[in-house]
């Protein structure tokens, strides 16, 4: 019982840290590109916010900004833009 | 034990950057002033490229000592000789490493990188550069053997890096996407080989000790090459243009003046004979005579030709001795194509004593062009011969400025609803309007004798056109040409202008595969603002057609319609029906200027009118203000 709650615990830290990371891409890309176009779409998201270098930049500072982390230049690459699980894994190791 | 000595040849770097706390840095910044190499002492990066690769290596390698020159300023641009300086002078104060995150495409790297590179090589320094990001693509110095060209590798970590077997560019390294410092105290993120090489900087920064240098650079090479790790491989990234810093080569600048420069192309050309002036192409001499760059001393014509020429000058005979004393170079036209044989045949005898008399030839068909150098070649005279070609030659020269920027120029075009309404003329005029008012203008001719009116090139399409590469290359030419163009005449403005109609002006003529060339060329030139030519018995549906085809190919704006006075009619004769041109009177003409206006709402107005030279100067001003 106790493995369950530490489990859902855990998928709801990952659902706010996603949500989070929505709300970024909101503020970058516009809400309603990001719900009407990409159809919330984490893959579509990750590659439009990567395909122009300021926004890259200003995406990975935000999150920096909102979960008071500084990541290691080694963990900024294309895998980082590739997932928004591989993000949430990445600020749960800095948090 | 020492410390190694790197230096950084880029764009300066901003020490105040929080990532590069405690670097130890001196520097210069070499400039070309107007062919003169200056160095000052002021290395600050306002562009950021260097201050990216100097964190690079600062985070693999920090004790190094860092020598910053700067040599790019405004722009990721520069000539060659200021890199070969930059090179001399890391050599002078006996660096290790020099880190050249940039490169020259070409396929003939000047004489002078390859000393310089050579005398580093001797010196025991390691030169580290960055490869095109294509890899294969010839780029310098990075492809020289005495260099170890760096490109993209499939690296996560910022200290491992690959070797690629039998490559010119032997070395891979971490260019994927990544967060580098920038100017100002931020980040960005970039990606290319640029940062790929600065990784490997400072790898071989760490790994080198002085007893490896001791023992020169071809035991070092070995040494990374045992090294790597065999599980990286290249990159061969067909999306990232643009991310290397592109220096303009000596040589390159050398065949540039060559194409674009008057003086230097048309050394030999002072004294015009023109022939058959009775030609369609041949009228604009006699229309505007005042316009062309160099004075026409004869105006030949066939001998059937019953013409009334008054110019001085005018010849319908064969030329004699003294004749050939007062011209250097005989204007060709299409006379090989005449309907009479006598016409060709004389055309020919007159090639022929024109050789004889070692006159040049400046000839508007390339196969008769090629035809006049063998006879030239055969009868080992002393003329030349000049055929405005646009081959794969320019093609592949030009597309050397594919990846800069898109011109900042403005880019005015010419067109028309159909032919034989003054595009030419047009441009012309307004050519010498804006220069007469201040501006230094560009003129791109699609007219094959355009260069003979001081267009800085010409691409002459439509009838026999001497463009000899593939249709669908147009685009991709003429993009770099305006991007040469401005980075070679850096005009004011540049003027352009279309053949023929911009579209086919009906779907049931038959097919000769050029229809849609003015779409073609006004898609890749991409004008902002376009004149359109009209004829006085245009239908207004035709211009609105015309007006819709060309907004289909760029975003360019109709400044105004410029009419001209010669109305096409028909008219009976003893053989039936045949079209002349008459000229309109004034009344007539403001009766059409008038119905125009009216319809289209745009200004309309007849270039040829002196009193309207004030409006056109006015209109295209006040339009790119």
């Amino acid at each position: 019982m106790l493995l369950l709650i530490i489990i859902s615990k855990s998928e709801m830290k990952n659902n706010e840290i996603k949500n989070s990371l929505l709300e970024i891409a909101y503020t970058i890309l516009g809400k309603e590109t990001v719900i009407k176009i990409y159809k919330n779409d984490e893959k579509t998201i990750l590659n439009a916010i990567v395909s122009v270098s300021a926004n890259a930049i200003l995406f990975v500072t935000l999150i920096e900004d909102e979960f008071e982390i500084e990541f290691d230049d080694d963990d900024i690459n294309i895998t980082f833009f590739s997932s928004f699980d591989y993000i949430i894994n990445c600020i749960t190791k800095y948090s | 034990m020492s410390k190694i000595k790197i230096a950084i040849i880029d764009s300066g770097i901003d020490l105040s950057h929080p990532k590069l706390n405690d670097l130890s840095a001196n520097g210069i910044s070499i400039k070309n002033i107007h062919g003169k190499i200056e160095i000052d002492s002021a290395f600050d990066d306002q562009l950021g490229h260097g201050t990216a690769i100097a964190s690079i290596i600062y985070k693999i390698y920090p004790d190094a000592i860092f020598l910053i020159i700067k040599i790019f300023d405004e722009e990721l641009v520069c000539k060659e000789d200021v890199v070969c300086e930059a090179i001399r002078y890391s050599i002078r104060e006996k660096v290790d490493i020099i880190n050249l995150s940039l490169g020259i495409q070409t396929s003939s790297p000047s004489s002078e990188l390859y000393n310089v590179c050579k005398q580093a090589m001797d010196n025991d320094i390691i030169m580290i550069a960055a490869a095109h990001h294509r890899l294969n693509t010839e780029c310098y110095p990075a492809f020289f053997s005495e260099v170890f060209g760096v490109t993209n590798g499939t690296v996560k970590k910022k200290n491992e890096y690959g070797y690629i077997a039998n490559s010119t560019i032997e070395f891979a390294a971490k260019g994927t996407i990544q967060r580098v410092a920038d100017i100002n105290k931020g980040y960005k993120i970039v990606e290319g080989t640029s940062y790929a090489c600065a990784h490997f900087t400072g790898i071989v920064a760490s790994k080198i000790t002085y007893s490896h240098k001791n023992r020169g650079i071809e035991y070092i090479r070995n040494l990374l090459i045992n090294e790597a790790n065999p599980e990286i491989k290249y990159i061969n990234n067909h999306f990232v243009e643009n991310k290397t810093p592109t220096i303009v080569s000596k040589d390159l600048d050398t065949i540039l003046h060559s194409i674009f420069n008057p003086k230097i192309k048309f050394n030999w050309l002072n004294r015009l004979a023109l022939f058959p002036i009775s030609e369609k192409e041949m009228k604009i001499f006699l229309n505007l005579p005042a316009l062309c760059k160099y004075p026409v001393e004869k105006y030949l014509d066939y001998p059937k030709v019953m013409n009334s020429h008054e110019h001085k000058g005018f010849i319908n005979r064969m030329l004699l001795r003294d004749d050939f004393k007062e011209f250097d170079t005989l204007v060709l036209g299409y006379f090989h194509e005449h309907l009479f044989q006598a016409n060709v045949e004389y055309g020919y005898e007159l090639v022929k004593e024109t050789v004889k008399n070692n006159k040049n030839f400046f000839v508007y068909d390339h196969h008769l062009g090629k035809k006049i150098e063998e006879l030239i070649k055969d009868s080992k005279s002393e003329s030349r011969c000049y055929t405005p070609i646009v081959d794969k030659r320019v093609y592949n020269i030009i597309s050397h400025f594919k990846t800069r920027p898109n011109i900042q120029t403005p880019l005015l075009c010419v067109t028309g609803t159909t032919n034989k309404i003054g595009k030419f003329t047009t441009q012309l005029i307004l050519n010498n309007l804006l220069i007469d008012a201040g501006y230094k203008t560009s003129f791109i001719s699609t007219e094959p004798h355009g260069e003979l009116f001081g267009a800085i090139f010409s691409f002459p399409f439509g009838y026999n056109d001497t463009v000899l590469f593939d249709y669908s290359q147009w685009p991709n030419f003429l993009r770099s040409l305006t991007k040469c163009i401005e980075y070679y005449a850096d005009p004011d403005i540049i003027i352009t202008g279309t053949q023929s109609w911009a579209i086919p002006p009906s779907f049931s003529m038959h097919p000769s595969g050029g229809e849609f060339d003015v779409m073609q060329y006004v898609f890749g030139i991409q004008p902002d603002a376009i004149i359109c030519a009209i004829n006085p018995n245009d239908s207004i549906a035709l211009i609105q057609k015309t007006i819709t085809g060309l907004n289909i190919c760029c975003n360019a704006k109709v400044l105004f319609f410029v009419i001209t006075p010669w109305q096409r009619e028909f008219r009976k004769t003893s053989n039936g029906q045949s079209q002349i041109s008459r000229l309109l009177s004034n009344e007539e003409l403001n009766e059409r200027i008038h119905f125009y206006q009216n319809k289209l709402d745009i200004p309309v107005i007849d270039i040829m009118e002196k009193d309207n030279h004030k409006f056109i100067l006015n209109a295209i001003t006040n339009y790119y203000k």
